[in-house]
């Protein structure tokens, strides 16, 4: 018989909320031997109540501090980005594999902690994406990382989502460009961006051209603009990848059966689960049977923390930002 | 009513494929009485099949008093000369994008048409196919309240191996940094002209990044540019000549609204797919979406209409300078890394 995991999260957010029923005690997770035993708001606070409704709904009580969710097999660190470093170290320094879907720190002092804590301890670290974890997301890094692109003349990434509140670099701009780090082997050099508040609410609309060391040049869009219509079949990301060898298109949220039925079309959606391929893969990594499927994801990180801030000093500056490298 | 008789001025791959092609779908409105180029083979290839007489010199087809109107199908760095010359002549003017390769030069080749009391129109071709006017005329309706992000990618493929062509290299003028800025003006200023159409609006400021990316070749085939405009619309554009053989030429317009969004790309709607040795490729649905000879017709039929009418050209020249504006502005910020303010003169080089 397969073995159970138990398994401890901290912080809530819309990925946590997919799992709550599928990971309760009474109701075994169907792609992999997880089941929640704790589960604590984020250490940043700001999403207790959401974590209570999750628990509730996931049969499990609310631990009264975050550090109790740390009494687990393995900790699934979610909610506001300001409190992944703080839950990551804690795990780590406790031997606990971790899941963190990124970011793992908003600083260059935040990412510091977490490296040391891993090199201390030794333990599973993940930092995956629901880019990175989708199907056509992972193919695509395989494909760069196979050389089967060449080097890379110009990416283009758009990330749209309906209206909602938000920071467009904050919500969509870390998987982005953690997917531009992966994908783009030199550093960023230098950044340019503009938008701010073009569908009615702060920030929901950003538009930039950023250039690699290497010569890769990067458009990318992160905005709030799909209408009802668009937006009901969810976030999409839509990716072109030219290299000198192929190009790659990887639309990876929209898997859309097109149906033509008389005089109209129909397009059916399903979601994407890329929740269930991160849960596979830190399944793997605890197990010995696959090393961490996304590389040196500190490192990564470090470069899209290194772009997040020069698109943030852009946006505020009006100017283009040089990265040092 | 007398057909228009046409001058024809510049006998390459633009007036193979398109203007020749609209003036013989025109017999009615419009006849081909000459053509010239530098090349004498090419202006005779062009006129033969039309009963018209060839030229190696522009000049002689503008010293014919019965040529009303001249289309110049030569690139932008002979547009000011040969304007000039053809207002003078009492002539006409439908002239091929881009305008110039200055705005001084457009500046003084809208004042030769105004002191001449000529009509000059330039022909962005895409503000004449069905698809784009469709766009407009939704905007133009409400149907997506006011835009807010206007993108359009255009990317092009480099020719197989073995069928190597000189376009982009240094031996063929759309290579030559003499002569050529390279794709924001060979292809961009299409997306330069349809983002202030569809943004309604003047640009304020523009960014930009471009490069080279084949070994040899000396003018940037790939930029990429950001344009804000004074209504607070913003537009993004990739113009690419480098994807490898075998990839589609595609368009992608987006337009995301207040109230909803348009989108018209090439590969969401193509009705035939080819798949041949080079890979796959839509070259037929291409033509179909953008209806690219329907929309030479419809560009040179209101030209001769609006003059017989007495009314505005359909596009003014204006509106060309400002597209070049635009265009020059871009790749200007590309060659200096930074932004530039459209507000404060740049692009007026």
């Amino acid at each position: 018989m397969n073995r159970v995991y138990s398994l401890g999260i901290i912080g809530a957010d819309a990925r946590t909320r997919a799992l709550a029923g599928r990971l309760s005690p009474s109701a075994p997770f169907h792609a992999g031997p997880f089941a929640i035993r704790r589960w604590a708001g984020s250490p940043a606070g700001g999403d207790g109540e959401e974590a209570a409704a999750q628990a509730m709904a996931a049969s499990v009580s609310l631990a009264s501090s975050w550090r109790d969710a740390l009494d687990a097999d393995a900790v699934f660190v979610a909610g506001p980005a300001a409190g992944h470093a703080q839950a990551v170290v804690a795990a780590l320094s406790a031997g606990r594999p971790v899941l963190c879907p990124l970011p793992l720190g908003v600083s260059a002092s935040e990412l510091a902690e977490v490296e040391a804590a891993r090199r201390g301890s030794g333990a599973v670290l993940l930092s995956p994406s629901d880019l990175s974890a989708s199907t056509a997301g992972r193919r695509a890094l395989e494909s760069v990382r196979a050389g089967e692109l060449g080097q890379l003349h110009a990416v283009f990434l758009a990330s749209r989502t309906g209206p909602a509140a938000g920071d467009v670099l904050d919500d969509l701009g870390w998987e982005a460009l953690d997917f531009l780090a992966a994908c783009v082997a030199a550093p960023c050099t230098r950044v340019y961006a503009t938008g701010g508040s073009l569908f009615g609410a702060p920030g929901d609309a950003l538009l930039a051209n950023l250039r690699f060391a290497g010569d890769t040049i990067v458009t990318l869009e992160l905005s709030r603009g799909l209408p009802p219509a668009l937006a009901a079949a969810g976030p999409e990301v839509e990716i072109e990848l030219a290299g000198v060898e192929a190009a790659l298109r990887v639309e990876p949220y929209r898997r859309t059966v097109a149906v033509y039925r008389g005089a109209g079309a129909e397009r059916r959606h399903w979601p994407a689960r890329p929740v269930v391929a991160m849960l596979e893969d830190l399944q793997a990594a605890m197990e010995g049977t696959a090393g961490p499927a996304d590389g040196d994801v500190i490192a990564r990180q470090r470069a899209a923390l290194a772009m997040h801030t020069a698109l943030r000093a852009s946006l505020s500056g009006r100017d283009v930002v040089p990265i040092a490298v | 009513m007398e057909p228009v008789r046409i001058g024809l001025i510049g006998c390459g791959g633009i007036a193979q494929s398109a203007h020749l092609p609209a003036i013989a779908r025109l017999p009615g409105l419009v006849r081909l009485v000459a053509a010239a180029d530098v090349r004498e083979e090419a202006a005779r290839a062009a006129a033969a099949p039309f009963g018209a007489d060839a030229y190696t010199d522009y000049r002689q087809i503008l010293a014919r008093p019965d040529v009303d109107m001249v289309i110049l199908c030569t690139p932008e760095f002979a547009h000011r000369e040969q304007t000039e010359a053809a207002a003078a002549a009492g002539k006409h003017i439908l002239s091929e994008k881009p305008m110039a390769k200055t705005v001084a030069e457009a500046d003084a080749m809208i004042e030769a048409a105004r002191r001449a009391h000529i009509r000059l129109m330039v022909g962005h071709s895409r503000r004449f196919t069905g698809r784009y006017q469709e766009v407009r005329r939704a905007i133009d309706a409400g149907e997506i309240g006011e835009p807010r992000i206007v993108r359009e990618n255009e990317r092009r493929s480099r020719p197989p191996a073995g069928r190597e062509s000189s376009y982009w290299t240094p031996k063929h003028w759309t290579g030559d940094p003499a002569v050529s800025v390279g794709a924001v003006l060979t292809n961009g200023i299409h997306e330069a002209d349809l983002f202030r159409w569809f943004a309604g609006s003047e640009a304020v400021r523009v960014f930009a990044e471009h490069k080279t990316t084949r070994p040899g070749n000396l003018v940037p085939d790939f930029i990429t540019f950001t344009v804000n405009f004074a209504n607070g619309a913003v537009a993004s554009g990739e113009v690419s000549n480098c994807l490898p053989p075998g990839y589609p030429s595609y368009h992608q317009l987006e337009i995301f609204g207040t109230r909803g969004a348009i989108r018209a790309k090439d590969h969401d709607q193509q009705s035939l797919v080819r798949f041949a040795e080079g890979g796959a490729g839509h070259p037929d649905s291409y033509r179909l979406l953008l209806h690219v000879q329907d929309a030479y017709v419809s560009e040179l039929a209101q030209f001769v209409q609006s003059w017989r009418d007495d009314r505005p050209v359909p596009l003014p020249a204006e509106e060309a300078r400002e597209a070049l504006r635009l265009g020059l502005a871009a790749d200007e910020s590309a060659r200096t890394g930074r932004p530039v303010d459209l507000t404060a003169g740049g692009g007026s080089r």
